[in-house]
């Protein structure tokens, strides 16, 4: 099978969705199981207000739970995409912010705080999120490209 | 198109839902989150804290003085080498485990007043430790000191510095 066959197929398509599903479910497992650190991991990016960031709390594990099954269903499929894509947007937007700051998303702490040594692998490690984020929200406007042309679904 | 928008809110609404249930049905809420208050007098005299509490630099400054209270770092161990608050005791949450956290209290009592402070500003570790050391290691008197190192150098306090 040739390159553009592949890009052109289905099967590609329910990869990208399975591995994407497969993403946000485990997302928000360990979210919903343990919201504690989850609440302040929210609290390291250093952006919100506390009510929001509650409100986060409560609400992002179920809606990554849901669009998660959705992708993998393709109960509410366009919807699904379409929320996950604002949502690697908005957590990209969020690292990269952090990252402009000097704020550590591990720690939430300063990396003028810790050893030049810790900031720069966190650093590293924020770059990684920044990478795979963009990653996955190529896959993602593969499949709304393709669910808009009918191709799949 | 429109039938989508209505898809997206409904499964926003259905997570809105679940969560709020979550909160409300299993009245779990360890995870809502509250700014420390202010500490009041009563409480500085009492010493019975329901949660970490913040206290200002005029109340840090004398009950340094007065030498009532614990000082602690919650800066990485390179910047409290640089300089910090007169006899502090530096503890920086992430490269300390519980072990070594309690050893470096050895002396401390429970219910000692502990005055926790890190670089001011949006600075979290002081209010990290704090909770922990509420939370978990069962001291009952954590104080934030928000201001921070900067803050108490500024005003010319008692320092330990390598300058």
């Amino acid at each position: 099978m040739g390159m553009k066959s592949i890009l052109e197929s289905n099967y590609l398509n329910y990869i990208i969705r399975l591995v994407m599903g497969i993403v946000f479910i485990y997302a928000s497992y360990s979210k919903i199981l343990d919201p504690v650190s989850f609440s302040s991991n929210i609290h390291n990016y250093g952006v919100t207000p506390l009510y929001i960031e509650n409100l986060i709390a409560i609400v992002l594990p179920w809606l990554e739970l849901f669009i998660g099954l959705g992708l993998i269903t393709g109960i509410k499929y366009h919807a699904s995409i379409d929320i996950s894509i604002y949502l690697m947007w908005i957590f990209i937007i969020l690292i990269s912010q952090a990252y402009l700051r000097g704020k550590s998303i591990d720690c939430g702490c300063f990396m003028t705080d810790i050893s030049p040594n810790d900031a720069a692998e966190k650093r590293f490690e924020m770059l990684k999120r920044i990478f795979e984020d963009i990653i996955f929200l190529i896959m993602l406007y593969k499949l709304k490209y393709d669910a808009n042309n009918k191709k799949t679904h | 198109m429109n039938n989508n928008i209505k898809d997206i809110f409904l499964i926003i609404l259905a997570s809105v839902l679940v969560g709020v249930c979550r909160v409300f049905f299993l009245g779990d809420i360890s995870f809502i989150k509250q700014a420390p208050k202010l500490i009041s007098d009563d409480e500085l005299v009492n010493m019975q804290l329901d949660a970490p509490k913040v206290v200002t630099i005029s109340q840090s400054k004398q009950m340094f003085d007065d030498k009532s209270a614990v000082f602690i770092d919650a800066r990485d161990s390179l910047l409290y080498d640089d300089g910090h608050i007169l006899g502090a005791i530096n503890i920086h949450f992430e490269s300390n485990d519980d072990d070594q956290i309690l050893s470096k209290l050895q002396g401390v009592e429970e219910d000692d007043f502990l005055i926790i402070y890190c670089s001011g500003g949006d600075c979290d570790l002081s209010e990290e430790l704090g909770n922990h050391l509420f939370e978990y290691l069962g001291y009952t008197n954590i104080l934030l000191y928000e201001g921070g190192f900067p803050e108490w150098k500024e005003n010319g306090y008692e320092v330990n510095s390598r300058e």
